[in-house]
Parts: structure tokens; C-alpha cells; sequence
């Protein structure tokens, strides 16, 4: 069962090269799955994905996490317009520590990248499960501090 | 009705790039090396969700929609992860922030 | 409508070089050839359909990607740059911000 994943992961590639491609003669159909193997198996050779059972229930947490992110997005970008062409004054740089409550790599690079994507809020730092953020204003601080972000990542991935 | 989908997408391609060029005046403006940062991420959040997502209303439910939504999922997923490998690098040579003030995790409101 | 959007996003990486040239660290350098790369995706994908040519988007896609490749090697050429040569170039540019 080893070789279960590699060869899922094979034929999703070979799908989307399907959907790329647009032409469908025998050479070139052997040289996708060629290079879609080569992918594989180079990937494998860097590094082994982690071991952790991917969850189904991951598919559809996910999107509605990025629906929720998206409405993050839109708001701190409104904010951080502003603070970019008013004056410098308004400026409060900060620095704030954040845990996260999950502790899975897949949480904490969702978290981490959260983090950066919401402009305002920049992750420069993960320690074990403790994140340090550079923020533009105190206020973006604060909420950053209050853990909205870190208890959704939680509610996606609980491990 | 068709025309009404396309002044809604010209809107977001419009109010996509307004993102972008406040990003550049941004980094360009902004006074130390972190706080550009932000600036630059204002360009790879909301304008290229706003850029494409009315590119995709513009083309209709087709397979350069599926490469439209295949383009903003690779943004949406590297550009965060460069932007951290960037600062990551840059706090690690020893480049400080300048003017902050620290908050830690466990103080009750914080400074 | 599109051809202002493309000109806008024109403008940005104008800006973007502007702080390339500006410096003043390595890692404000790194930070605009990021900019300017994503923006470039941008631009291929817009001028797309300005051109109506839809095949570019498969270049938008490679372009998305190798920029990150890209960034991620600068970074890592100059991390160790720094370990070989702590007086070297890339250094002295950090420690000149440092002390502005």
C-alpha cells in the first residue's frame, strides 16, 4: 500500500496535464506520463510528505476557511490602503507573539500564510508552535493577538 | 444582461489594479524595510483575487477560467510563502524594524 | 476598461524598479524583483485579453511559478553568500541600512 499515494498522486497529475494539454497524439500522451512520474518520483527523492492521514473533511473546511480569509482580506486591505497613502504618523509598527492552537504542519503554514496574505500583518517568524508577526498599527496587533485568526486554523485542522 | 456582466467585471479588473498601483506607492513610500513589506503585500492579496476574478467573469464558464482560478490559487499560495522566506531572511541577517514596540503573547493589553 | 488596469499594473512595476534601484538592503532588492514578478503574471494575464490571445495564460501560469523558484534561490544564494564572506557585499549593504 506503500505506493498507493504516489500513484494517486500520478494520475492527478496526469489529469490536469490532460486538461493543459489539448493534444491528444501517443507520443506526446507518453511523454506526459512520463514527466508526470519524473514529477513523482522527484518529489519523493526531496522529501517524504508527511504521514499524517488526510482527512476528507479537509476538502470542504478549507474553502469555507478561504471564504472567511477572503473577507479578511478585503477589509485589512481597505486599511492598510489608507495607512499606505495617509501620513507616515499613523504608523504604529508593531511586533506580537501569537500561538497557534494547532500544531500540524498544515496549520500552522495555513496560519503563517494567513498571517502575510491580510496586509497589515506579516509573519517573520515560527518557533515550534509560536508565531512572531511585524504588524503596521497596534490595533491590527491586538487583533492579531486576540487569536480570531489562530482558533478558525484550529477549527480546520484540530491536530 | 451581457453587458451588465461586463461592466460588473471591468469594475473588479479596475478596482484590482487601484490595489496594485497603492501597493507600489507603498513599498515605494513607506520608511523601513518591514513596513514595505506590507506595502507590497497589498499587491499580491486583494488585487490579483480582484484582477482575475473579473478576468474569469470576462471569459465565462470555461477551460481559461479553470486557468485563471489555477494562476490566483499559485499566487495566493507562493507569494505569502516568499514574503515570509524573505523576511524570515532578513530578521535572521541581523535587519532590525525599526520603531516597534514589542506585545507579548501573555501580557493582558498589551505595551 | 482593460488597457487601464494593464497600465496601472504598468505603472506598479515602474514603482517596483524604482525601489530595486533604491535598495537600500539586499532584501529591498529581493522584495521588488518579488513585486515585479507577480505583477508581471498580472499583466500576461490581462494583456491576454486585451490581445485576445488566451494561450498566454499558460505563460502567466509558468511565470507564476518560476518567480517563486526564482526568489527563493536569490534568497538562499544570498544567505550563503553571507556565511562565506561575512564582510562581503551583501552584508555591507544590510549593515548600511542598519545604521541609517
Amino acid at each position: 500500500m506503500r505506493l498507493m499515494r504516489p500513484l494517486l498522486a500520478v494520475i492527478a497529475l496526469f489529469a490536469v496535464w490532460l486538461l493543459w494539454g489539448g493534444l491528444y497524439k501517443t507520443p506526446v500522451l507518453q511523454l506526459g506520463i512520463v514527466s508526470c512520474v519524473l514529477v513523482v518520483w522527484l518529489t519523493y527523492r526531496m522529501a517524504l510528505p508527511d504521514q499524517q492521514e488526510h482527512r476528507l473533511a479537509l476538502l470542504y473546511r478549507v474553502p469555507l476557511y478561504w471564504l472567511w480569509l477572503l473577507w479578511e482580506m478585503v477589509v485589512t486591505n481597505v486599511q492598510v490602503l489608507r495607512l499606505v497613502l495617509g501620513p507616515r504618523s499613523a504608523l504604529s509598527p508593531t511586533i506580537v507573539e501569537v500561538d497557534a492552537s494547532a500544531s500540524s504542519k498544515f496549520a500552522l503554514t495555513l496560519l503563517g500564510n494567513s498571517i502575510t496574505l491580510t496586509p497589515g500583518t506579516l509573519t517573520i517568524n515560527i518557533d515550534d508552535t509560536r508565531l512572531t508577526a511585524h504588524c503596521l498599527t497596534r490595533a491590527a496587533a491586538k487583533d492579531l493577538r486576540d487569536g480570531a485568526m489562530a482558533r478558525r486554523v484550529a477549527a480546520v485542522d484540530p491536530d | 444582461m451581457n453587458g451588465i456582466l461586463e461592466a460588473i467585471a471591468g469594475l473588479l479588473v479596475i478596482s484590482g489594479s487601484l490595489f496594485v498601483l497603492a501597493g507600489g506607492i507603498g513599498a515605494l513610500r513607506m520608511p523601513d524595510f518591514y513596513t514595505r513589506i506590507h506595502g507590497a503585500s497589498l499587491t499580491d492579496s486583494l488585487g490579483p483575487v480582484l484582477v482575475l476574478g473579473g478576468l474569469m467573469i470576462y471569459a465565462g464558464l470555461s477551460l481559461i477560467t479553470v486557468k485563471l482560478a489555477a494562476v490566483m490559487l499559485f499566487l495566493l499560495v507562493t507569494s505569502p510563502t516568499a514574503t515570509y522566506a524573505l523576511a524570515n531572511a532578513a530578521l535572521l541577517a541581523g535587519l532590525k524594524p525599526e520603531g516597534v514596540v514589542r506585545m507579548p503573547a501573555d501580557s493582558e493589553d498589551g505595551v | 476598461m482593460l488597457l487601464v488596469a494593464a497600465i496601472a499594473i504598468l505603472v506598479t512595476m515602474a514603482l517596483a524598479l524604482a525601489r530595486a534601484l533604491l535598495g537600500p538592503s539586499v532584501y529591498d532588492r529581493v522584495l521588488a524583483v518579488n513585486m515585479f514578478g507577480t505583477k508581471t503574471v498580472l499583466l500576461i494575464a490581462v494583456m491576454a485579453f486585451i490581445m485576445g490571445r488566451t494561450d498566454f495564460l499558460d505563460l502567466a501560469l509558468a511565470y507564476a511559478l518560476i518567480n517563486f523558484i526564482g526568489v527563493l534561490a536569490v534568497l538562499w544564494f544570498v544567505q550563503e553568500s553571507r556565511k562565506r564572506h561575512p564582510s562581503g557585499n551583501s552584508a555591507q549593504t544590510t549593515t548600511e541600512s542598519n545604521m541609517e
